[in-house]
């Protein structure tokens, strides 16, 4: 075998555990992503997926005792989430932040328990502007 | 009047951009130097007037001049004066003109640089970078303008975040800036070489100091974020796959492939195609990040139409894609290889090897960064990915990486022969391989954390010998002590000792995220006072909780006596801090560095019953993550700094030479 072949056969492998990895990598790490609106129609369907919601939080919703959290998230004032969440809070987690929860949805109890929690970092997201547009 | 001021400033400079564009094109093109030479003294009158309206915003920042909105979102009049200041690259409106800033005084300094080198390519640089100045001149009028009044004025300002009145707030972005607009310098040359077809390796040298020189600040920027993330966020981490450090982390990577590559081209007349795509790309991924920074593209489901210069963006980032793809395919003849690749075991493939992998990390982070954008254009529905992906995806490259700068020095150029290989890596692989075998005895069975490990004391171990060799050979030769000889080493060969000194760092680097990664310990506690927990080697004694006032802010404060065996060795207080004119508390972490790790401490708060809350870590090792930063920051300097100012180097050397008799 020359070098240029030994090259390109080398080459493919390189590029062809990028694409394994990539494809693995994805299947097994994907997780859906709605806002609170787009969440409620599916909810039922879910059947414990892992998924993502972003919403804010309501003014006067975040009940704590010690680390663990309730607080509702709402994206149309009508359309709300109950989420439960256990864990240290981001210093950006308040009323009215915008928050991403990840986690699992309980049609039963109607509870979100989220197993992380995103609060979006204030200036580089230009959250007042947001606000204007809404 | 003072916004309009503002307006006009920027207006005018856009003119002159445009005539300097023009003025370049025709004029080199007519062969008229007096035309060339007034579009290039046009750029002398562009970066006043952005120094100008620079100077304006900043002006209107520390007077706290809220008819601007700019002024009025960012700041308050309470805000101390520093972050009045930083401000100007705090926000949207502001960074897109300290991005325009910088890259005005890049290119008067790229035109002095080259008054009388590359003359041919000049007049298109000098176009290709007003261009670029042009467009954000452009996004600043009409789709980000810092200079927008505010009616009815406020009496007060929003102020600025608790949680980014730090120091890192003044010197991180501009480090990130001064590295992004950098690659702007080496693509403005690329493309004037395209244009005019004048593809000599000559001008490769200007652009490799600058990628270089981008490339040192884009380290330090990203350093300097991820230490900012682990002292000040509070949530341990460093590094968090957010889309944010990505955009920071692709170009990063483009430069990092392409100031290996480029030797490549200046040794042997290979890679030219390749290495005209890396810099393309480099400048494209910056361009890129500023958008996935800026326009919030990915945080939010409905961005993408909602933000404004987010179409801006996109349209420049087309008409550059396709302007240079199409320069490359006119050209893709006269830049083909000037040798062919003799042997695949041989130091060139080894070069290859290094920026196939440096470009397939890139290509993955881009993948994962951009996955939620494209899976709701194909599928209608937004679908991200989080950290696992990242490491599972970017892990296997980037030890093949690390392998590759410990084999790579080893290796004979054109074709290394089985003696060569045999030489060379017995003793670093040995060595490596024992002190694998030690740390695995010790108690590490981690196999990735061995793994990285082995690679990284491989790096470490040929680094070593190169050191060793070159110093001895020095001292056999003009008969000089150890650390004389060693300085003449590194003075008489910067790029390839400062090389190795960057490779150090990344080694340095690699052993602290592993040990950091895969033995981190993290315990959440509830603790009465004057009771104790333990963690790792220590216990914690929680003794106390204050609450203190001063007049701008309540503070919790929690003491916490460490033990280790019987002897104190630390006392910790972790803080919460709540502002009185913000509802955005701030955690004030506790961090005592050992020599082999760091416990790290955070206040959550009091329980109902009075007892403390807290969330404790021990990352073992973690703090070799910065010293190897500042490691590869030396080596980027050591490669760099003489190359910047030769006449100066020289002129020092020869009176360190006049000096060295007397002593």
């Amino acid at each position: 075998m020359n070098g240029k072949t030994a090259l390109i056969v080398s080459l493919l492998v390189v590029v062809g555990a990028l694409g394994f990895l990539i494809y693995t990598g994805l299947t097994g790490n994907m997780v859906y992503y709605y806002h609170v609106d787009e969440f409620l129609p599916k909810a039922t369907a879910l059947n414990g997926e892992v998924i993502k919601i972003n919403g804010k939080v309501k003014a006067g919703s975040i009940l704590k005792q010690n680390m663990d959290y309730r607080f509702v998230i709402h994206g149309a004032p009508v359309n709300t989430v109950n989420v439960d969440y256990h864990g240290v809070v981001p210093d950006t987690f308040k009323d009215g932040s915008d928050v991403v929860v990840e986690g699992i949805y309980h049609p039963d109890t109607k509870r979100f328990h989220a197993t992380t929690l995103l609060a979006k970092c204030p200036t580089k997201y230009e959250p007042q502007k947001q606000a204007r547009v809404e | 009047m003072l916004p309009e001021i503002g307006q006009y400033t920027l207006i005018a400079a856009g003119v002159l951009c445009l005539y300097s564009m023009i003025a370049c094109v025709t004029g080199a093109r007519l062969r008229r130097a007096d035309l060339v030479e007034s579009g290039e003294r046009a750029v002398v009158g562009i970066i006043f007037l952005v120094f100008f309206a620079s100077g304006l915003l900043v002006y209107s920042l520390v007077i706290s001049d809220f008819r601007l909105e700019y002024v009025a979102q960012y700041t308050s009049t309470t805000l101390p004066l520093q972050y009045k200041i930083t401000a100007f690259w705090g926000g949207q409106a502001g960074s897109m003109l300290f991005w325009l800033l910088i890259l005005s005084v890049y290119t008067v300094i790229a035109l002095i640089q080259n008054q009388n080198k590359n003359r041919q390519l000049m007049p298109y640089v000098t176009a290709v970078l007003s261009g670029i100045c042009l467009f954000f001149i452009v996004m600043l009028i009409f789709a980000a303008d810092p200079f927008k009044r505010l009616i009815p004025v406020p009496v007060e300002g929003q102020g600025l975040n608790p949680l980014l009145q730090n120091y890192w707030m003044v010197s991180h972005p501009p480090a990130l800036y001064a590295g992004y607009v950098g690659l702007s310098v080496p693509f403005a040359f690329a493309m004037a070489a395209l244009m005019t077809g004048n593809l000599e390796t000559g001008w490769i040298k200007a652009i490799r100091k600058w990628t270089l020189f981008s490339w040192l600040f884009l380290t330090v920027g990203i350093l300097q974020g991820s230490y900012w993330a682990y002292i000040e966020l509070g949530w341990g981490g460093y590094w968090a796959w957010d889309p944010v450090e990505n955009a920071s982390l692709m170009p990063w990577l483009a430069a990092t492939a392409f100031v290996h590559s480029v030797m490549i081209q200046e040794k042997k007349g290979m890679l030219k195609m390749w290495n005209m795509v890396l810099v393309l790309i480099a400048f494209t991924l910056s361009i890129f990040g500023t958008f996935l920074t800026r326009s919030g593209v990915v945080s939010s489901v409905h961005s993408f139409a909602q933000s404004p210069i987010g179409t801006y963006f996109v349209v420049f980032m087309a008409l550059q894609i396709g302007l240079s793809v199409f320069l490359l395919l006119m050209r893709k003849k006269e830049l083909a290889p000037e040798a062919r690749l003799e042997s695949f075991v041989s130091r060139e493939s080894s070069f290859l090897f290094n920026n196939v992998f440096f470009l397939v990390i890139c290509i993955a982070v881009l993948c994962g960064t951009t996955f939620p954008i494209l899976s709701e254009w194909v599928t209608g529905s937004k679908v991200t990915v989080s950290a696992p992906f990242f490491n599972k995806v970017v892990m296997p490259f980037a030890i093949g990486l690390i392998l590759l700068t410990g084999i790579c020095p080893l290796i004979a150029w054109r074709k290394a022969g089985l003696k060569n290989l045999q030489r060379n890596f017995v003793v670093p692989s040995g060595f490596a391989l024992i002190a694998t075998i030690i740390l695995a005895i010790l108690g590490v069975h981690h196999w990735l954390t061995l793994l990285f490990f082995f690679s990284a004391m491989f790096v470490l171990v040929t680094v070593y010998v190169e050191f060793n060799k070159g110093t001895r050979a020095r001292m056999a030769m003009v008969s000089e002590g150890a650390p004389a000889a060693l300085y003449h080493l590194v003075e008489r060969n910067k790029r390839r000792y400062g090389g190795f000194i960057v490779h150090t760092g990344i080694a340095v680097i690699f052993i602290g995220i592993a040990a950091s990664s895969f033995y981190q310990l993290e315990k959440e506690v509830t603790v009465k006072q004057n009771e104790s927990f333990a963690i790792g080697a220590y216990t914690l004694k929680y003794s106390d909780l204050q609450f203190l006032q001063d007049a701008h802010k309540e503070v919790w404060q929690a003491r916490l006596d460490v033990f280790k065996g019987e002897k104190q060795v630390a006392v910790l207080q972790p803080e919460r801090h709540f502002y009185k004119n913000s509802d955005q508390p701030t955690t004030e972490v506790a961090i005592r560095p050992f020599w082999n790790e760091d416990l790290y401490l955070i206040l959550v708060g009091p329980d109902q019953a009075g007892a403390g809350i807290f969330k404790v870590f021990v990352n073992p090792f973690i703090g070799l993550i910065w010293r190897g930063g500042l490691i590869m920051a030396l080596g980027g300097l050591v490669i760099l700094l003489p190359e910047f100012k030769p006449e100066f180097a020289t002129s020092t050397a020869s009176e360190i030479a006049a000096e060295e008799p007397a002593t």
